[in-house]
């Protein structure tokens, strides 16, 4: 069986194959651009900081509509441009450009499976000089908000049949023995635990632990319908910043099919800070 | 020699310190950019070149940098 989208996805052999051109643009989205793109990337390939690109510098949210069409510019991407994404942390900030790229309307974009990790395994090669790309015009779409949750929409698809929540996170996070791995001292919440009636599904069921890329359709069916996580319902998948809930809003919504995923972007780090919230442990 | 303040890292990777030039325990800690930082957990001096009196002035030299570092955000005003 395909994935329901299999246009979504290229390996990374198609990717070495496929060089950038000026129709097609690789871009390596990273969490960590220090330890990844300046030390190396793929041959063409440009940047996106998922911090300084995708992140409003001031409010937290992600970009404006025309914080967007300035960053396609800068990175040579037109309406029309076939776009591979692919990044560090097993794709998971890749998945959330993703995210932000169909909220802002771009439609022909795709993922490298696997990312950083297989071409790495793989030992296909980074070069560290940065291509030159002329700025081009682009024009966004209006947001899709269909593919966004916000903190209200939570709130009230509390105890709804119809809504089931995923959370992404890992079992220690999700029953509130952590707020964050030590690691990332900066994404703590006031309070552990999570959304009332969520389902703990970790985005890392849904990747090869040996080399990132995606399970196959029937494990991922398998992964999610077992847990009441199922077509016909309203999805909202979250995580502790929305980026590892991107990577499974991708996984249901491009390899599974489902058509009413959202990905809630204020994630744990809004919700277990808000004063009066709601909180099961 | 352990910082206490690292409990629960994961260590990636055992090499030099060359602050202390000791083998260390290392971790990484992203900071608000995302961007990971290396960070030494623990230190093991070699018996035959360190005394315990040497490996009390480097920890008293990491506990000053805490205190400093928790004036900053914690100001201690009781007189």
């Amino acid at each position: 069986m395909n994935y329901a989208h299999p246009e979504v996805l290229v390996d990374t052999d198609w990717v070495l194959k496929n060089p950038p051109n000026e129709n097609r643009k690789l871009v390596e989205v990273d969490y960590d651009p220090v330890n990844g793109y300046q030390k190396g990337h793929i041959k063409g390939a440009s940047l996106i900081w998922w911090k300084r690109d995708i992140n409003d510098p001031i409010t937290r949210d992600i970009i404006s509509k025309k914080q967007f069409e300035a960053l396609m510019s800068k990175n040579g991407i037109k309406e029309d441009s076939e776009v591979i994404l692919y990044g560090d942390f097993n794709n998971w900030f890749a998945a959330f450009v993703f995210w932000v790229f169909k909220y802002y309307g771009h439609e022909n974009l795709k993922i490298m499976d696997g990312g950083r990790k297989k071409w790495e395994l793989e030992n296909k090669g980074y070069v560290t000089e940065e291509p030159q790309i002329p700025t081009v015009v682009y024009k966004a779409q209006p947001p899709d908000e269909g593919l966004r949750a916000y903190l209200f929409d939570v709130s009230r698809a509390l105890g709804r049949e119809d809504t089931v929540m995923v959370d992404v996170r890992s079992p220690k996070e999700f029953t509130g023995e952590i707020t964050a791995p030590p690691e990332y001292p900066m994404e703590h919440a006031q309070r552990g635990g999570h959304i009332p009636g969520a389902n703990n599904i970790p985005w890392a069921t849904a990747v090869n632990d040996a080399d990132g890329t995606f399970k196959s359709v029937e494990i991922l069916k398998q992964n999610y319908e077992e847990k009441g996580v199922t077509p016909d319902k309203d999805v909202i998948c979250y995580c502790r910043i929305g980026e590892r809930s991107s990577h499974s809003w991708f996984v249901l919504k491009y390899l599974l099919g489902y058509s009413k995923v959202r990905n809630y972007d204020g994630s744990w780090t809004e919700w277990g800070n808000m004063i009066g919230n709601p909180v099961e442990k | 020699m352990e910082d206490l303040t690292k409990r629960g890292l994961t260590v990636k990777d055992t090499s030099i310190d060359e602050k202390l030039n000791v083998t260390a325990d290392k971790g990484m800690i992203h900071d608000m950019d995302g961007i990971g930082h290396w960070v030494p957990i623990r230190w093991y001096f070699p018996k035959d070149m360190f005394d315990l009196t040497k490996i009390s002035e480097y920890a008293e030299i990491m506990e000053k940098k805490y205190i400093e570092l928790r004036e900053l955000t914690c100001p201690d005003d009781s007189p």
